[in-house]
């Protein structure tokens, strides 16, 4: 079954409060680094992790860049699941 | 004539004339040629020109922009010198430096400056008239380039000067000892500028020509640097080892066969990690380099052996960090600052021309930092090391509570002072451990019951860089200690590993 949009995003949202211990942290598209405390290399490593193992694929490093922003993650996210639909 | 003017000043101006065609900077995507970089110098130069002769201390917000470079040379064309004030760092930590060593301008390219506006130069807001590149030596070669500060335990950070002098020594060994660039170079600069490798990597580059990538702060740093690698096939790069760190789970999909030079440094490099690295960078030399801020960017250096890795010496797993510069002295010495034999473990300390004049405003730091031994001044590292049969330094570890956190040493005393005073004098204690991937993160133990820490989050992030804010918080209602009745910290991190059942994790 493929995963619809509003499914990955409220995924994503739980991963990245669980992430960054902001639990009523929402997403929007044009979210970035800058607009949360504490995201830095080190949590977005961890959030890169959390992504991965929640959705059960791993992100090419090359990827890593294209993802200005939230909005970048989600469309990533749902081309990876379609490759591999969960 | 040797001096800073000619071989570092004249070098950089002349290339600006004979490259100005040539990038100089690449600045989150945007090039800029040396005739750009002339320009924003002349410019700022003649606001510097409007500032007393008898100021010469200038606040310089480190931004990732053309004028926070252009400004350094700026100054050190009026005979001035910088104190970098990261625009990452906490406002009220940088206002307390700038207060505490009496700056009392900041040249600040910010678009919204949040400093007082009496104290700012605005260099953004500047128009170009005139070329003003013109030196003259005046002053001598004891006055400074710049101040950095380091952690220090009190709560205000050690202020450490590098003179011209310290400055061309490091430039002249570097140059003939380690390696040279040429304009065709192109080289990364990942560092903050209120770190010293930062002036290794943006103004070795202008010595010769060669073009400076910079990484912009709102960036995932390991992500952005390996981006710009590969894009723009760059050829020289200076990186702490946490970095590289980052970048091991994609390790099979870099392969960066441009880079010629490769310089790790600034912690501990392990060798397995180094092993793996040589192997994305496959035609690069790699140096591991050693040197604290005190001694002007770094003094010692092993280079990577690629042909037989197994010549590569390790101590516990850490590369070993090679032979000093010629003009530099070191000396393995026990408490009593005496030299212990060949083999044997002692506080490394060095001697010679990079090293610093001493901390600003800090005789009781001068007193137990540095000591003279037969007309000989020494800086005593800090740092365990011993030597081996081939002279090659081997590092050992800490002799105190500082530690490295990405590159950037850390007295955990000062974590400690903040949240004690935070949490209304409770008990306390602060290490470091490390993480998942092999980096040095700082935890806090608090001596009581679960308290609410957000607010203290808060606070300490204010106080505090980024970097040096506890990632984990543990409550222990009675700290463990030891027959001496000191703390037990092998107990307290025990527990925090699960070895042991004292605590309860936030």
């Amino acid at each position: 079954m493929i995963m619809q949009k509003k499914e990955i995003i409220q995924t994503l949202t739980l991963i990245f409060r669980g992430t960054f211990g902001q639990p009523t942290l929402d997403l929007r598209d044009d979210l970035t680094a800058n607009d949360v405390e504490n995201w830095d290399s080190l949590t977005h490593m961890l959030l890169i992790t959390n992504i991965e193992n929640q959705f059960g694929f791993k992100f090419k490093l090359k990827d890593l860049n294209k993802m200005k922003q939230v909005g970048d993650m989600i469309t990533l996210i749902e081309s990876k699941l379609d490759i591999h639909p969960l | 004539m040797s001096d800073f003017f000619v071989n570092i000043l004249k070098p950089v101006i002349d290339n600006i004339e004979k490259y100005s065609d040539r990038n100089a900077f690449c600045i989150d995507g945007v090039f800029f040629k040396y005739a750009d970089f002339g320009k924003t110098i002349s410019k700022i130069r003649q606001e510097v020109k409007k500032i007393g002769k008898d100021v010469t201390r200038i606040g310089v917000v480190g931004n990732d922009d053309l004028e926070t470079y252009a400004s350094f040379f700026a100054l050190w064309l009026e005979n001035k010198y910088y104190v970098p004030l990261s625009p990452m760092e906490p406002i009220d930590r940088c206002l307390q430096m700038i207060n505490q060593f009496s700056v009392t301008i900041i040249l600040d390219s910010s678009h919204l400056s949040v400093y007082p506006e009496n104290l700012i130069v605005p260099t953004n807001q500047l128009v170009f008239s005139k070329i003003d590149l013109e030196y003259e030596n005046r002053g001598s070669e004891d006055d400074l380039v710049y101040i950095l500060f380091t952690s220090g335990s009190t709560g205000i950070p050690k202020a450490v000067p590098t003179s011209r002098k310290n400055l061309l020594i490091f430039i002249e060994s570097m140059v003939n000892e380690a390696y040279e660039l040429t304009f065709e170079d192109k080289c990364l600069q990942c560092n903050n500028l209120n770190f010293d490798g930062s002036v290794l990597s943006y103004l070795y580059p202008l010595l010769f020509g060669a073009s400076i990538y910079t990484v912009p702060h709102d960036q995932i740093v390991y992500s952005y640097i390996y981006g710009l690698l590969e894009n723009h096939q760059l050829t020289t790069a200076f990186i702490a080892p946490s970095t590289i760190r980052y970048l091991r789970p994609y390790f099979n999909e870099i392969y960066l066969p441009a880079l010629n030079y490769c310089a790790l440094g600034g912690e501990g490099l392990s060798l397995d990690l180094l092993n793996e690295w040589a192997k994305c960078i496959p035609n690069a030399i790699i140096d591991n380099i050693y040197g604290p801020t005190e001694f002007t960017i770094y003094c010692i250096f092993a280079r990577y052996n690629r042909s037989d890795i197994s010549v590569n010496k390790a101590y516990n797993g850490i590369f070993h960090i090679g032979k000093p510069f010629i003009q530099t002295k070191i000396l393995i010495a026990d408490s009593e600052n005496n030299e212990v034999p060949l083999g044997v473990h002692g506080e490394l300390c060095l001697s010679g021309g990079q090293l610093t004049q001493g901390y600003l405003n800090d005789d009781e730091k001068n007193a137990t930092s540095f000591f003279s031994k037969k007309g000989i001044r020494y800086y005593k590292t800090g740092d365990i090391c011993f030597v081996d049969e081939e002279g090659d330094i081997m590092f050992v570890g800490r002799i105190d509570s500082q530690v490295q956190i990405y590159g950037y040493r850390v007295e955990l005393g000062e974590i400690e002072y903040y949240a004690r005073k935070l949490l209304n004098g409770l008990n306390v204690y602060v290490t470091a451990i490390e993480n998942c991937i092999g980096n040095m993160e700082i935890v806090l133990f608090i001596e009581s019951g679960p308290i609410d820490t957000n607010s203290l989050d808060t606070k300490l992030r204010q106080l505090l860089q980024g970097y040096m804010v506890p990632r984990q918080i543990c409550f222990v209602s009675q700290f463990p200690l030891n027959n001496n009745g000191k703390i037990d910290k092998k107990k307290l991190i025990a527990s925090l590993k699960g070895e042991s059942t004292i605590n309860e994790v936030a």
